[in-house]
């Protein structure tokens, strides 16, 4: 278990830091700022699938996730020239996200709950190439991820973002901080109490 | 111990998440050691993390490409896009030209006249009063009013008295002490005539209820009423030219009792 925790938190999926990759993203933005929308879209494949993933763990609904990404990049592509070039743009971009994924949650009735039914789960993981090739380890991943996904539903906007910021895009309490625009010890106590409500939804399977 | 176990608790998530200072962890392992339930509570963390981070990523199920026609955007979506200070200005700017729209709109009158604003919003202003001291200007009327008064007075005594002492002194029907009784009656009479414009004059002055108009006119009145009798009695005399010494007497007398009139 520690193993697997271990591998687990060292493996960095959304977020990278690499100068390489930042100097490249940096001249995409500088090229998006003077009006090139291939640039841009540069910027789109690079980043439209945490932010896809990000919409749909927090609205749980495929289509008003895609709806909500295109909403986000197109928001992001008129605002791009506001954006300063010293700060950094996953940030920026996160921070849209993370509002319109908010916004929109907040303008559902009260008591509506939309979970991925069978079919969604099947979109979503059912595609996964690694899983496709053991039909057994597919079958109880998707258990797995429809139980996360289940208890991710208890949480509050606020908590399930920076939940969703810290442990599926693997920001920093501080990075987080600068998307939520919220004091440090804020966002850590959103995310210890939403991790208390997982822990007491998945360990004890009240899901 | 139950408060260390509470703590520990409280430590376990923020351990977890590399949030602990050093000697925090140190006394949370030692207490891990020690206490099987906050040790099994921290596997419950531990297993949910790992369910958590296994989570696979989905696939999207399109691109997300924008257009540069896209980035048209209406003017209420320009202005959300403002930064703030700029929305600031803007509003500052659009909030001032309402209000000169709407003073336009109202023909808004505005008048300062010695830090004394006057507003008039469709209708034309009334016309500017001069402030002046109203009390240096009445007292200079009054004083131009007085000298004139006296003046014109003064003229018409001394050309009425010049007549008659010219009509005195040519008639000889007259013996010498009558025309001295006419001289002495016509010096009386002008200086109660004197007397009497003076005192008009400082009852004006010092009066404000009493208008100029009226005691000009009360003089002028007083005034005549004496030339009148006086003409009329020394036209008699002169037309009759039979009047005897004590007729003559007590017209002179009658005459200096006009002039000794006490005032009214």
């Amino acid at each position: 278990m520690e193993n697997t925790l271990d591998s687990t938190l060292s493996q960095p999926r959304a977020l990278t830091n690499q100068n390489a990759e930042s100097s490249q993203e940096a001249a995409w933005v500088a090229g998006s700022q003077r009006g090139d929308a291939v640039s841009f879209n540069r910027l789109v494949l690079k980043w439209e699938r945490p932010i896809y993933n990000l919409s749909l763990r927090m609205l749980r609904d495929a289509d008003e996730a895609a709806e909500a990404t295109q909403e986000v990049f197109l928001l992001a592509f008129k605002g791009i020239r506001r954006f300063r070039l010293d700060a950094q743009f996953s940030t920026w971009l996160y921070r849209i996200a993370a509002n319109h994924c908010t916004s929109r949650l907040r303008k559902r009735p009260p008591g509506v709950h939309l979970s991925l039914d069978g079919s969604q789960e099947g979109t979503q993981a059912g595609q996964s190439l690694a899983a496709a090739e053991c039909p057994e380890r597919d079958f109880f991943r998707q258990e797995s991820d429809h139980k996360v996904l289940r208890a991710l539903e208890y949480l509050q906007p606020e908590q399930r973002i920076v939940v969703e910021l810290k442990f599926f895009q693997e920001m920093t309490f501080e990075q987080i901080a600068l998307v939520v625009q919220a004091p440090l010890s804020t966002v850590k106590s959103r995310l210890y109490h939403g991790l208390e409500i997982l822990k007491i939804r998945l360990a004890r399977g009240v899901v | 111990m139950k408060s260390n176990c509470e703590e520990a608790r409280n430590w376990v998530p923020r351990a977890l998440m590399n949030d602990l200072a050093p000697e925090e962890e140190q006394a949370l392992n030692g207490h891990l050691a020690e206490c099987p339930a906050c040790a099994s509570e921290q596997r419950l963390y531990m297993e949910t993390l790992v369910q958590v981070r296994a989570v696979s990523y989905a696939p999207v199920p399109r691109h997300f490409f924008v257009y540069p026609d896209e980035r048209s955007s209406s003017v209420m979506e320009f202005l959300r896009g403002l930064a703030p200070s700029w929305k600031v200005d803007a509003s500052v700017a659009v909030l001032t030209m309402v209000v000169f729209a709407g003073l336009i709109v109202a023909r808004l009158q505005l008048r300062v006249e010695q830090g004394v604003y006057t507003f008039s919003f469709g209708r034309p202003l009334p016309p500017a009063v001069p402030v002046n001291n109203s009390a240096v200007e009445i007292q200079a009327l009054r004083a131009e009013l007085t000298r004139l008064l006296a003046a014109r007075s003064n003229t018409e005594r001394a050309e009425w008295t010049n007549a008659l002492r010219q009509q005195i002194k040519e008639s000889d029907r007259y013996g010498a002490r009558q025309k001295q009784l006419w001289n002495a009656a016509l010096a009386n009479l002008e200086a109660r005539l004197n007397d009497r414009i003076e005192d008009s004059a400082v009852t004006l002055t010092a009066g404000m209820e009493q208008s100029a108009s009226n005691v000009f006119r009360t003089l002028q009145r007083q005034r005549q009423q004496d030339l009148a009798l006086t003409r009329t009695r020394l036209e008699n005399l002169v037309t009759r030219g039979e009047l005897k010494d004590q007729e003559t007497d007590e017209i002179l007398s009658t005459l200096l009792q006009v002039a000794r009139l006490p005032e009214k």
